[in-house]
């Protein structure tokens, strides 16, 4: 007679953990546990961020997350800062793009400097209601003209050094234990700045976390499959059956948008409406990631129309899609819209431009000094520009510090970017 | 410790020169010797491909001449790229030229130059005359190939890059990711000089490539160690290549290719020993690439690295289609493959698929997923049952072909042999067992295999012995 094995995953888990036990550090950490959850049906949000712990949290105090959540938007390729927050009535300006410039007329406003695209006229409500701020002329010091060069120290957030790891998977560390979900990338591959977290779910939407013809003794077989693998792959095949459980019950939250949301169509909408329905469903997202590539535009770039204006309309859409979904929420969550760089200030002769140094990071969120654009701006004429480039005014690390700090609830934060002096520009309340 | 696969060095070569191992393939590799096989990949012509041959016939724009594709109507050029995109996915499956198409994909990725509408008639062109042309041949050709290529002029913007206002990406990205690299220390006084040299490389109304000297930028040029004066204008073809010539066999670029390879065929971070020696071989012999592969596959470092790379997601669809032995149905024209491509898209990876110029990532934590191991193992379920669209499904007790096992532990070992072409761990044998209820030393029972043997295809695939190569 055969009989089909319905130990259930705890027991299996319990007994993989002890087996790990000598695997790497780094990929033994953060091992979850099966909470089982009483009930079924719609999950109200209160129950659920309590009950999806990690091991650690036995050892830590109830509440050891406040609750709130950093969403990092990294808008890949290089995103035209001066196509997007655009200096107003600018002789500089408009003498170094006299084809692609943004004329002043045509500007949403912001204040007595600057204006907003109007393709990116969705977020306009939110600085006019307090919730996005700006920061212009940020960057790197340490970026060069590459993107991936400037990616990579951008996303570790750190200058020279050899440190491997990423500044957001720094500050979630520093952060504390939290539940399966505290770490989070959307998307097919992980987010460099946050990829190491212990336990990093990666993912595309939480209704992918499914396993056909799942049983208890096909998670029970494969828990086994990937313990003694003797690779790293073994604790992220186990890792993966944690997550996959779970997910079940976060599952059976209402995945339809808060009132009054409409997001695009697209993979960034797709990604910011999964994570709004984590977030309200209360499932302890401390730090997540969303990467929106095609920021790249050397060639015919357009102004007030054309590809950088569909591009970001698109992206402002999505965003303000996500505020309103969130609702009340929005109140706990910060997001950051950041760039590798920014760009050329003269447009080059194929109407688009080129590599630049200092770009703008808008920040959106309840906890957001808003209505205004923080920091340093050196303006663009011509003794002020770095090699044909916006000067790199304010450092990038000031204001991802502060976000982080901020919204985590962080003390110091002298070790998520070590070795920097950090001087908070005041972008949060 | 050892990786749980296999240290068998002809399975180590083909889970890394291939799309996936094969019960047929390991047989024919071992008649052959691991040498031989070797040899016989890296000279393609001599590995005979009808059955391919046969599904090529499906795609005519593949071997369309400039002429033929220059007079496609408009709504037409858009089935040429869709044709080399489909094609490039039946090769990786069925091919026997393994290595080949390993290698076509290599340098596809190196030269990313991801097809849009402006370059859908030439896209299949630039894989046939740029890439698979010199996919086995010298790096020095490629470059040079690729640098009259209409998709990488289009793609990174040289088309529109006129005199003394270049537009700097092509020729930034040549210097940091075709050639020399980021560590070689180059300038934006490089980058720029390097835009000003290529000034001129643009395509013409039909989207083909052309010079047009009126564009080029004249004047003294420096690139890194190389100058030209640049004087005319109906030179500057001449002084570009030059300039590719001379970055095709910088030792930067020697170095920085073979780091490269090392990481697609040995393990993410590959020794120094290893680099360094690799591209002294690549710089000795002129840029050919034969001599760089053997040097490679026949290396200390390559033998001592079993079971340190992934499958990526094309590579686990590929490895999983060919472990089944799924085919398409010719009936269908191909048309099924509309299908494969969505579900390897679902993985996050399809031919030419890459949006920035990187080309897709190589290591594994660039593409480590909670989803994605779900969307493969829920694969491993839709092509075990039959589901995964109209294609042939050879059935799963062919897997078990040979004299009756004795013991159910005999069984999956047969399995896992056929599936990924060695045996499991005891304990992992025990869990694929422990499924069915069965223990290892068990009589064989026919019944119940037939009645689990799905379940069992499945759990082996979902292993790390299928995901590691």
């Amino acid at each position: 007679m055969r009989v089909v094995k319905t130990g259930s995953i705890v027991a299996a888990a319990a007994k993989v953990q002890a087996d790990l036990a000598d695997q790497r550090a780094r990929w033994a950490r953060g091992f979850t546990r099966r909470s089982f959850l009483a009930g079924s049906g719609m999950v109200t949000a209160a129950a659920l961020g309590s009950q999806l712990v990690t091991t650690r949290v036995a050892f830590a105090a109830a509440g050891a997350s406040n609750g709130k959540t950093l969403i990092v938007v990294f808008l890949r390729g290089g995103l035209d800062g001066l196509a997007t927050v655009v200096p107003a009535n600018d002789n500089d300006y408009n003498r170094a793009r006299p084809q692609i410039g943004i004329p002043s007329g045509s500007l949403l406003p912001l204040d007595s400097r600057f204006g907003l695209h109007p393709a990116a006229s969705a977020l306009h409500k939110y600085w006019l209601n307090g919730n996005l701020g700006i920061v212009h002329a940020v960057a790197s010091p340490f970026a060069t003209h590459s993107h991936f060069q400037s990616q990579d120290v951008v996303e570790r957030g750190i200058g020279t050094g050899s440190m491997t790891s990423g500044w957001l998977e720094r500050a979630v560390e520093l952060s504390g234990p939290g539940t399966t979900f505290r770490a989070v990338c959307e998307g097919f591959t992980p987010a460099r700045s946050l990829a190491g977290a212990d336990g990093v779910v990666t993912m595309v939407g939480l209704d992918s976390l499914q396993l056909l013809d799942q049983t208890p003794a096909l998670t029970d077989a494969l828990s086994k499959l990937y313990t003694g693998v003797n690779d790293p792959l073994g604790e992220h095949g186990l890792q993966t059956l944690s997550v996959l459980d779970d997910a079940e019950e976060l599952q059976k939250t209402d995945p339809r948008p808060g009132p009054g949301a409409s997001y695009p169509a697209g993979d960034f909408s797709l990604a910011m409406a999964d994570l709004a329905r984590m977030i309200k469903a209360g499932a302890g997202v401390k730090a997540a990631t969303v990467d929106v590539g095609g920021w790249d535009m050397h060639t015919l770039a357009g102004g007030v129309v054309g590809t950088m204006a569909d591009q970001l309309r698109a992206m402002s859409l999505t965003v303000a899609a996500f505020a309103t979904d969130l609702g009340s929420k929005l109140a706990d969550v910060t997001v950051v819209l950041m760039s590798e760089f920014g760009r050329r200030v003269a447009e080059n002769g194929s109407g688009g431009t080129d590599h630049g140094r200092g770009g703008v990071m808008f920040l959106l969120g309840g906890g957001v000094d808003g209505k205004k654009i923080h920091g340093a701006w050196p303006g663009l004429s011509e003794p002020a520009l770095q090699g044909g480039d916006l000067a790199a005014a304010n450092d990038y690390r000031d204001v991802l510090g502060e976000a982080a700090q901020a919204t985590l609830g962080l003390g110091s934060i002298s070790t998520v970017f070590p070795g920097f002096t950090y001087r908070p520009l005041g972008v949060m309340r | 410790m050892a990786s749980i696969l296999s240290a068998d060095p002809v399975l180590h070569l083909l889970r890394r020169a291939t799309y996936g191992v094969t019960a047929d393939l390991v047989a024919e590799a071992r008649s052959r010797g691991r040498a031989g096989w070797l040899d016989d990949q890296l000279h393609p012509e001599r590995v005979s491909d009808s059955g391919m041959n046969q599904i090529l016939g499906y795609y005519p724009l593949l071997s369309a001449s400039e002429a033929e594709l220059r007079a496609l109507p408009d709504q037409k050029r858009r089935d040429a790229t869709s044709q080399l995109i489909d094609a490039t996915l039946a090769r990786q499956l069925w091919s026997r030229r393994q290595l080949f198409e390993l290698m076509v994909e290599f340098w596809n990725n190196h030269f990313n130059a991801t097809p849009s509408h402006s370059t859908y008639a030439t896209k299949a062109l630039e894989d046939r005359t740029v890439m698979r042309a010199n996919a086995l041949g010298r790096f020095e050709d490629l470059l040079l190939a690729d640098g009259k290529s209409a998709p990488m002029m289009f793609y990174l913007g040289n088309f529109r890059s006129e005199l003394d206002n270049p537009n700097e990406n092509y020729g930034r990205e040549l210097l940091e990711l075709h050639t020399v690299g980021l560590d070689s220390g180059f300038t934006q006084t490089d980058v720029w000089n390097s835009a000003l040299t290529l000034t001129g490389r643009t395509i013409d109304d039909d989207g083909f490539f052309f010079y047009d000297k009126n564009l080029h930028y004249t004047g003294q040029v420096q690139v890194l160690g190389w100058s030209a004066s640049n004087a005319s204008a109906s030179g500057g073809m001449a002084v570009g290549d030059d300039d590719l010539r001379y970055l095709a066999r910088h030792p930067k670029t020697a170095t920085h290719l073979s780091r490269k390879l090392a990481i697609r065929f040995v393990s993410d971070n590959p020794p120094a020993s290893l680099v360094s020696m690799l591209a002294d071989v690549y710089l000795d012999s002129g840029t050919a690439i034969v001599p760089w592969l053997l040097a490679l596959f026949n290396s200390a470092e390559f033998a001592a690295s079993v079971g340190l790379k992934r499958k990526r997601p094309i590579e686990h669809y590929a490895a999983s289609m060919r472990a089944l032995g799924i085919e398409a149905l010719p009936d269908n024209g191909m048309s099924e493959i509309k299908a494969m491509l969505k579900r390897v898209g679902g993985l996050g990876m399809t031919p030419f698929g890459s949006l920035p110029p990187t080309g897709y990532p190589d290591t594994t934590a660039a593409w480590e997923s909670v989803s994605g191991t779900l969307k493969r193992w829920n694969l491993h379920h839709a092509l075990s049952t039959a589901s995964a669209g109209p294609l042939f499904y050879p059935p799963l007790d062919q897997l078990l072909a040979g004299p009756t096992p004795a013991t159910a532990g005999a069984m999956v070992d047969r399995l896992c042999v056929a599936l990924t072409g060695q045996v499991f761990t005891a304990a992992h044998r025990g869990a694929v067992l422990g499924y069915a209820g069965m223990t290892a030393s068990e009589p064989y029972d026919p019944e119940a295999t037939e009645h689990y043997l799905t379940s069992l295809v499945v759990l082996i695939l979902d292993s790390a012995y299928h995901t590691l190569r």
